[in-house]
């Protein structure tokens, strides 16, 4: 009866504790930790598997340990660490072997730091010779020619690390930021004994399986955005021969987030955006020049999502092919769903596009800077003669322009061992209408020349201003002569040259800052983060790119410089000054007459059932990438508990409990002996 | 960090008052009731304090001013359940009189089961609201100390929440010994220093707390704890011996008068040394010098025995009333 008693008390004290303490816990959240800026690597999910990293849906927590060297690496595969480690390291180390090792069952990695940039004492070298994570055949199983006919390898440097899954995070950090404070607490860790601090990462990705399963769960998105395309004059005419001069606008990394592609291609952008300044400025061109007189029309198309299977291009011509609306809007300007602002591609006549010019990698110089040269890639078909013919045109404006002084790269047909025409949107085209007579222009010859194709650092550190002047001025030059037809080629005007510090301001705000003054003529107000991304993203509807949006706003308001009226948004723009109906676009706050056109890029092998409000695949599909949802991405450090001393604190307050009960035991004997003089009272 | 860290931290913190708990108060439901409230006495001298330290301002980054102000509502709280205590000593024991119980509220036990809840208190608040973070990876780590701040914190803990037990049971004893109504003799000055060191102790100690060392002003602390253990061993003694004179004084003013109304006088001062039943007296004298609790024979060393003991002595009990 007693036991039940004392039992009963001490719970109700035990109750009234907890209950007090649930209430009185005081937050040291800021004083210990302190949260960090870094950015996650992928989950990328392909037809029947996906790629990447993943925290899992626990904090993944550990002290950091830095890997710079060699030795480091062996150090750790030899003995594994006492506690959790997060490895610290470089893109030299982000290797399958390397992360083998940190994935062994023993090896209590949670998670990988990559470091990128250099910090400021300038102690750690974080840039390899060559990094590149993708493919060593990039876009292989949506161009010409697919695994089973070709084994070229374009991209030989390849570590292929993109093509594996890893169950814990990775996550990027760049020293030049705040958080470059993690690598001097992993250096610290490695001098001393005791101390170490330590990071938790929380990042769950949510796809799992492959594209298939996890868009009918809603786990996933596909990979896409907006491609542009414009004529030239900004008038399209549906009997002329066409001239298609393109470049895609996507790049790729394994931080989608710092995702620059100077190389690939945001070169090509900056020349293609350069040449058609030119080509709009009549100071340059001439007075008189009407773009919508001559023989031959050009068309410009910037092409998105295109390493991630020809997304842009591909769908781009199954549309002109065949697109059905099911809602038009009123006055059928555009269509509700699926949602085309425009229909103007309705009209393009596909078998007039007889030309194709491509820009791709072409910003890189040879290793002789006096000399700037391009190679021209034909593809060996029927139309092979006529292409060569193609490359010979330029190669003759390269080599009148340069006898006039005017900087052009010289042009040379590629090696012909190559199975054809590199990776790129042409082959999308020859795809559809194989009588298209293309050239692919790029700085390499057999192989990638770009030790950095599709990595973070494809930054244009190794930029050459004059290596893009050159290509753009030919372009420019040649595009003059294909449109009017000339046979004299001394007859280009010798003012037709692109301006230099566009040129480069375009690559400083594609590559470098999304947030740079030029930006500002064209946009109402800062988008995004600093840092450039050109990683597609998501697909969406209604919104694109930053870049995507640039190039529009940029293309129309070159095309026709005259705005008219004010306005808040394009519903604005539906009537011009005069009261007629018109196509126009709201640019910072004015109509301009509508000369640009965005096309929604995504895999031609999905499409969007409103009823179900979920993607469904094609069967025929080869290859649709999605993106994984994932939950906020969180890091945190911290000093790292040491808890091997754990239990023995554990045993020390049990055995204090003991100790003093004992003492109060003795002392309750002690007094009674004294005041009793009698050992026990049982005695009496 | 993994919760054996967390629960040995508390169980270091709390464990002289764990110990004094199992041993003492769960026994008896008074005394458990007088440790709790005892412990949101004290929460409410911290809560003044505290009200105080957010309506002045200048205060909140000069530590030393806090710590000064929250001494002295502590201890005027200590006072204020001595006087409370006082108050309700007497009719506890009518209480437990009426409902013909043996057991009365030892005085001594009384004041330490306070002491209990009031170092209840200082940890839970001091210790365990900052405990609540070592769940997680992070760490609260100086190289100077070269441990981690939470176990740290936890000795200093521990010493406080027995230092409270001592400065109560010390306050309570000294002062009831210096205002009981003796049968002969002026009340002691002695009682008064004892009470006057403890005080001093009490601000001493939780100056200390402004340096910044690690196991030094533990050290201080310890010893500081080890002095005032033996001052309260000598109040103890000092307070059993008063008894036993009283005691003897009680006897023969008996023996010499058979005049009671005089003994009625100091009745209620020493009725806990007296039964109703004065068979039960005689047969059990150390009812008279009641140093503990008339569970005594039952608290033997094995527990086993315990609940056989209880069940007997209580039908013993019974038998006797009847």
């Amino acid at each position: 009866m007693k036991i039940i008693k004392q039992a009963i008390n001490l719970i109700l004290v035990l109750l009234v504790f907890s209950r007090v303490i649930s209430g009185l816990g005081i937050d040291l959240d800021e004083e210990m930790y302190e949260t960090r800026d870094v950015s996650t690597a992928f989950r990328l999910l392909d037809f029947d598997t996906y790629y990447g990293s993943d925290s899992g849906l626990d904090e993944r927590s550990g002290s950091l340990h830095l890997i710079l060297n060699d030795e480091d690496l062996e150090d750790l595969e030899k003995d594994s660490p006492s506690t959790k480690v997060i490895i610290v390291t470089i893109h030299k180390y982000l290797t399958n072997s390397s992360l083998e090792i940190f994935a062994k069952e023993d090896s209590k990695v949670e998670g990988v730091v990559v470091l990128h940039g250099t910090d400021q004492e300038g102690s750690v070298d974080t840039a390899p010779d060559h990094f590149s994570p993708f493919s060593k055949i990039p876009q292989q199983f949506s161009g010409l020619h697919t695994s089973d006919e070709t084994t070229w390898e374009w991209n030989p440097n390849s570590n292929l690390v993109f093509y594996t899954k890893w169950n814990f995070p990775i996550v990027y950090l760049s020293l030049e930021e705040e958080s470059s404070e993690i690598l001097k607490h992993a250096q610290e860790n490695k001098e001393k004994d005791k101390t170490k601090y330590g990071i938790s990462i929380t990042g769950q990705m949510y796809g799992q399986y492959d594209s298939k399963v996890c868009l009918r769960r809603k786990y996933c998105d596909p990979i896409g955005g907006k491609s542009v395309y414009s004529f030239l004059g900004g008038q399209y005419n549906d009997s002329k021969p066409t001239t298609l001069v393109h470049c895609s606008i996507d790049s790729i990394s394994m931080f989608p987030n710092y995702s620059p592609g100077y190389d690939s291609d945001s070169s090509s952008i900056a020349v293609l955006l350069a040449v058609f300044d030119a080509l709009t400025d009549t100071a340059k061109t001439g007075a008189g020049m009407d773009w919508t007189s001559t023989d031959r029309q050009i068309m410009f198309g910037f092409w998105e999502g295109e390493k991630w299977g020809h997304l842009g291009s591909k769908r781009f011509l199954k549309e002109v092919e065949e697109f059905k609306c099911t809602d038009y809007s009123s006055g059928k300007k555009s269509c509700e769903t699926p949602y085309r602002y425009s229909l103007q591609f309705t009209e393009i006549d596909l078998n007039n596009i007889d030309e194709s010019i491509e820009l791709t990698q072409i910003g890189l110089p040879s290793t002789d800077l006096n000399a700037y040269h391009l190679y021209a890639h034909v593809e060996r078909n029927d139309k092979e003669d006529e292409s060569i013919e193609l490359m010979q045109y330029v190669d003759d404006v390269s080599k009148n322009s340069s006898s006039d002084s005017i900087q052009v790269t010289t042009i040379s047909q590629a090696s012909t061992s190559t199975p054809g025409i590199p990776p790129s949107s042409t082959e999308s085209f020859i795809q559809q209408n194989s009588d298209i007579v293309s050239i692919v222009l790029s700085d390499f010859n057999e192989h990638f020349t770009n030790p950095y194709y599709g990595s973070v650092f494809d930054n244009g550190d190794l930029k050459n201003i004059t290596q893009l002047v050159s290509v753009a001025n030919l372009i420019a030059r040649t595009i003059y002569a294909k449109a009017l037809g000339i046979t004299n080629l001394t007859t280009i005007p010798l003012e037709l040259v692109v301006d230099e510090s566009l040129l480069e301001t375009l690559i400083d705000c594609l590559v470098t800052d999304n947030h740079c003054e030029f930006y500002e003529n064209y946009f109402d107000s800062e988008y995004g983060e600093e840092y450039v991304t050109n990683y597609p993203g998501v697909y969406s509807e209604n919104t694109g790119r930053l870049q995507s949006i640039f190039i529009r706003n940029f293309l129309q308001t070159k095309t026709f410089p005259a705005s008219f009226g004010s306005c808040e948004s394009d519903s604005d723009c539906k009537e011009d000054e005069d009261g007629d109906d018109i196509y126009a676009d709201c640019i910072k706050k004015k109509c301009y007459k509508r000369a640009a056109y965005y096309h929604q890029a995504y895999s031609q092998d999905i499409e969007y059932n409103t009823d179900s409000s979920k993607y469904e695949i094609d069967s025929k599909a080869s290859n649709v990438w999605t993106e994984s949802r994932w939950a906020n991405l969180s890091c945190k450090s911290f000093l790292f508990a040491d808890t091997t001393k754990d239990t023995l604190l554990f045993a020390l307050g049990l055995a204090f409990i003991i100790i003093y009960y004992i003492i109060y035991f003795l002392f309750r004997k002690f007094s009674i002996k004294k005041f009793f003089n009698v050992k026990s009272l049982k005695q009496n | 960090m993994t919760i054996s860290r967390f629960l040995g931290c508390l169980l270091i913190s709390y464990s002289p008052l764990i110990a004094l708990f199992l041993k003492f108060i769960l026994k008896d439901s008074k005394l458990l009731i007088i440790s709790l409230s005892g412990a949101f006495f004290w929460m409410l001298s911290i809560f003044l304090s505290s009200i105080l330290w957010f309506v002045v301002s200048p205060w909140k980054k000069e530590h030393i001013w806090t710590i000064i102000v929250s001494f002295i509502f502590q201890e005027v709280v200590r006072f204020l359940c001595f006087k409370l205590w006082n108050k309700l000593e007497t009719s506890i024991n009518l209480l437990s009189r009426i409902n013909k119980q043996k057991r009365k509220i030892n005085y001594i036990l009384g004041s330490i089961a306070c002491g209990v809840g009031f170092g209840f208190g200082y940890v839970l608040v001091m210790h365990t609201g900052v405990l609540t973070n070592v769940i997680g990876p992070a760490d609260l780590y100086t190289t100077k100390c070269n441990m981690s701040l939470f176990v740290l914190n936890s000795f200093y803990a521990q010493a406080f929440g027995l230092l409270n037990v001592i400065w109560t049971s010390i306050m309570f004893l000294s002062i009831r010994n210096y205002t009981k109504k003796k049968l002969k003799g002026k009340p002691k000055r002695k009682y008064l220093v004892y009470l006057f060191v403890s005080i001093i102790s009490h601000l001493v100690e939780s100056l200390i707390l402004l340096v910044n060392s690690c196991t030094a002003s533990l050290l201080v602390l310890y010893l500081i704890l080890a002095g005032l253990i033996i001052l309260l061993v000598k109040l103890i003694v000092d307070t059993m011996n008063e008894k036993k004179n009283e005691y003897n004084l009680l006897k023969q003013n008996q023996e010499s008068s058979s005049n009671e109304d005089k003994n009625e006088n100091f009745s209620q001062e020493i009725n806990f040394l007296d039964d109703n039943k004065s068979e039960e007296n005689e047969k059990n004298k150390t009812d008279i010098l009641n140093f503990e609790d008339e569970d005594e024979d039952e608290d033997d060393d094995e527990d086993d025995e315990i609940e056989k003991n209880d069940d007997l002595d209580e039908e013993e009990e019974e038998e006797e009333v009847n």
